[in-house]
């Protein structure tokens, strides 16, 4: 049994382990930080502390989009690194059971050039949701 | 027993001990009749004997005995103090401190002390005086099984000053007398209303579970006169015999009763003023510390928006509020800074022994001389500054201070002086190290740096002496021909100064030869709140740490020349290179103006200038670490958040150029 934030890019909808989402924030003005990947947004300030933002977008290696009224950051907690992500939108947690969790079969690992950042794909009524690694997502950047 | 929770106890207190133990022999060596000191060091080796004791460390607890026995001797006048036994003190001194360390370390008190404990027992072996002295002692107490221990003669001679008298007084019950332990309860009682009873052979237990013939001592402390003792105890039944002597111990008599009196007195006094001192101080965890600085930080940022939001206020109730909670919010932030203040005692305390131990291998007589010990700066600082000094008062032992006789000759003291100042001036802390020493060798500083490629010889007929001083801060630079074990290598001068500056420091050197040098530590009261510059580079919110600025300046953008490729502009008859902020940050450029609006910044002794679009102004900022996914970033050193709430990225000059 476990919770995932159900985050929206597209008409993707991709998941976050609950236990590593420390809020969902809604978009605030970003401040560019220069030499950084193209990813990595900025920072905002979240309540007085610096949080880093990547756009999961990017990070994906889809297109930016305006943000809008919808567009939230979703600030994780991976050992001790708080970071933000920006998404279309986040306003669902999904509950699921071990059995609706399977690993990526290969013919899906073609068609998406992303299953790096994939760990499981969780299956509930019609709906797909792409549970996203987020360790992979973090440390690539901090082993930089 | 749970010895982990009392280790870390242990170790705070037994560090202390063994600093006030390292101090104490430092005027001991000074000044060798001082009494104080002696009971003072006895008392800190008893200490910490019980504690290892308690904890269960034997080979500590072995050592401080050792030692105690020898302080004993000192202290009844049996030993004299010289050169030798102070050496032997300190060494025992280090070998404590490595055992500490071991103990924390590893959890164990491993260490040789064979030689140590064979040292202090070539001291501790009775001499003519000492046999005398003991013989005395046991005909007077003959009759008691057992030697009064140190401690217990240390309360019977303070009492005898006072003019209490000690008996030692032995009881013979009858041999009809069933119940032993209660009539030796009913003695006790007795006795405890006559005085103070210091111990008994057997021990109490002993006594309470009958583990005796018919006989037992009491050694009691009284103002009653003997008589009176014994007709008191006669009057108790089934006694047989009871035998009153009076306790003198070999203190001298020329040690008048009334002067001693007072004497004992001040020393009590002293010691009540220490403990009034000791009592008013907490030891707090460094995280809570760091925590509460956090808040008053974050209440600094909302102070800061107060004064944005009460200039557009009419209301005056609002606004003098609002003023009242600004002040409350400064003291508020003054004092947290204040609990994170430590007097710089804790990290010069412990140059007098590193400059004697010195001073001695190198055959130079030099005197420290320390000012200003309870300037306080902040612990952070506390911990990272003790190296940099280290280095530069090893410099001055090493290179500075001239040998006795050559001192001698050049018409100076014997005596080599070090002074070691700090002083509060504004908002910094100075940390001066000055020698009357040789002075820097220019001359030599100039070969080598030629030598060693650093300056052509062309630049040497224009070099200053600042430029000098620089080269001196090289890493790998040295002047010395040979490599000692302290110093030579030229890893010193440059340590110190990557130090300083870490801690948003400066160093400078003033120096002239055949009368000293004097170097010259300035470092920022706080660390983590700095004065700044607020600029706008395509309106985008940027700020510079103000000590890294020169100058602001306009130029026009006709006078930028190329060399080499850059961008340069002339500044006050030099050359310096231009640097373009939002080409650097990938930013996008604003329309190409005539007129610029330029930083200076400096780096050393490098100066740059950074065009910029707007300023702000200059603004007390909090430094916010970036956090550790953006740490790769070099030309950002921090964030902060500005009154408004937004986010302006610190600007790390040195990464600049």
């Amino acid at each position: 049994m476990s919770l995932f934030v159900v985050t929206k890019i597209n008409k993707e909808e991709y998941g976050m382990d609950i236990e590593k989402v420390q809020s969902i924030e809604k978009i605030t003005k970003i401040t560019k930080v220069p030499k950084t990947p193209n990813y990595i947004k900025g920072v905002i300030n979240l309540r007085g502390e610096i949080i880093p933002v990547i756009s999961l977008r990017a990070k994906l290696g889809m297109d930016d989009i305006i943000y809008d009224d919808s567009t939230r950051i979703v600030v994780i907690k991976n050992d001790d690194i708080l970071i933000g992500f920006i998404v279309d939108s986040a306003n669902e947690v999904i509950e699921l059971t071990d059995n609706d969790v399977e690993d990526i079969s290969n013919e899906e690992k073609n068609i998406n050039k992303n299953t790096d950042y994939i760990s499981k794909i969780g299956k509930k009524d019609d709906r797909l949701l792409l549970i996203l690694d987020l360790d992979k997502l973090i440390s690539q950047d901090v082993k930089k | 027993m749970d010895n982990n929770q009392y280790l870390e106890i242990f170790l705070e207190e037994s560090e202390e001990h063994i600093e006030n133990l390292n101090d104490n022999l430092l005027k001991l060596e000074k000044d060798k009749s001082d009494k104080h000191l002696i009971d003072e060091i006895f008392r800190s080796a008893h200490t910490l004997k019980g504690m290892a004791a308690t904890m269960g460390y034997e080979k500590i607890n072995k050592l401080t005995h050792k030692m105690e026995d020898v302080f004993d001797k000192i202290r009844r006048n049996a030993l004299e103090i010289d050169d030798n036994v102070i050496d032997i003190l300190f060494k025992c001194n280090d070998a404590l401190s490595e055992m500490l360390s071991n103990v924390s370390n590893n959890g164990n008190d491993n260490f040789d002390i064979d030689e140590l404990l064979k040292l202090l027992d070539s001291k501790c072996q009775l001499n003519d005086e000492e046999t005398a002295a003991t013989s005395i002692k046991k005909s007077i107490d003959k009759k008691s099984c057992k030697d009064i221990n140190v401690y217990e003669r240390d309360i019977i001679e303070k009492a005898i000053k006072n003019g209490y008298k000690a008996y030692n007084i032995h009881i013979s019950l009858d041999n009809k007398c069933i119940m032993k332990s209660a009539r030796a309860f009913t003695i006790f009682n007795l006795l405890e209303k006559l005085g103070d009873i210091i111990d008994s052979t057997p021990s109490a237990e002993d006594i309470e579970d009958e583990k005796f013939d018919y006989d037992f001592y009491v050694n009691i402390i009284s103002l009653t006169d003997k008589k009176l003792i014994e007709e008191k105890i006669n009057t108790l039944s089934e006694i047989k015999n009871i035998d009153i002597n009076e306790i003198i111990t070999n203190m001298k008599t020329d040690e008048i009763k009334t002067n001693n009196a007072n004497t004992q007195k001040l020393t009590n006094n002293k010691k009540l003023n220490n403990l009034s001192k000791l009592n008013k101080s907490v030891r707090v965890d460094i995280g809570r510390l760091d925590n509460l600085m956090n808040l008053v930080s974050e209440l600094i940022i909302i102070k800061t928006r107060l004064e944005g939001i009460q200039s557009t206020e009419k209301n005056p109730d609002t606004i003098s509020t609002i003023e009242y909670l600004e002040r409350i919010t400064t003291n508020l932030h003054d004092a947290v800074m204040k609990v994170r203040m430590v007097p710089v005692e804790r990290v010069f305390n412990r140059f007098p022994r590193m400059v004697r131990d010195l001073s001695r291998e190198l055959n130079k007589k030099i005197s420290l001389n320390m000012y200003g010990k309870d300037t306080e700066v902040d612990r952070t600082v506390i911990d990272e500054i003790g190296d940099p000094l280290v280095h530069l008062i090893r410099n001055s032992i090493d290179h500075g201070i001239e040998e006795p006789n050559i001192r001698i000759s050049k018409g100076k003291n014997e005596i080599g002086n070090i002074d070691l100042k700090a002083y509060h001036e504004g908002n910094n802390v100075i940390i001066e190290v000055s020698d009357d020493g040789d002075g820097i060798d220019f001359e030599k500083v100039k070969s080598k740096a030629i030598a060693n490629g650093l300056l052509s010889k062309e630049d040497l007929s224009q070099i200053t002496k600042e430029k000098l001083i620089n080269i001196l801060f090289e890493a790998g630079f040295s002047t010395s021909e040979t490599v000692t074990d302290i110093s030579g290598r030229g890893v010193g001068l440059d340590v110190v100064k990557n130090k300083v500056e870490s801690l948003n420091g400066s160093i400078s050197v003033k120096s002239e030869k055949n009368v000293g040098t004097k170097f010259i530590i300035k470092l920022p009261l706080t660390l983590a709140i700095i004065q700044a510059l607020l600029i706008k580079i395509d309106n985008e919110n940027y700020a510079f740490p103000l000590n890294s600025i020169s100058e602001i300046i306009n130029e026009k953008s006709e006078n930028i020349h190329e060399v080499q490729g850059k961008e340069v502009i002339q500044y006050r008859g030099k050359v310096i290179p231009l640097i373009r902020i939002n080409r650097l940050f990938d930013i996008s450029e604003a329309k190409t103006k005539s007129d610029l609006l330029c930083v200076v910044i400096k780096k050393g002794d490098n100066l740059a200038a950074c065009i910029v679009d707007e300023l702000i102004g200059q603004q007390e900022i909090v430094i916010k670490p970036l956090g550790k996914y953006l740490r790769n970033v070099k030309v950002i050193a921090g964030a902060t958040i500005l009154g408004d709430g937004q986010v302006a990225l610190i600007i790390d000059s040195n990464n600049l150029f």
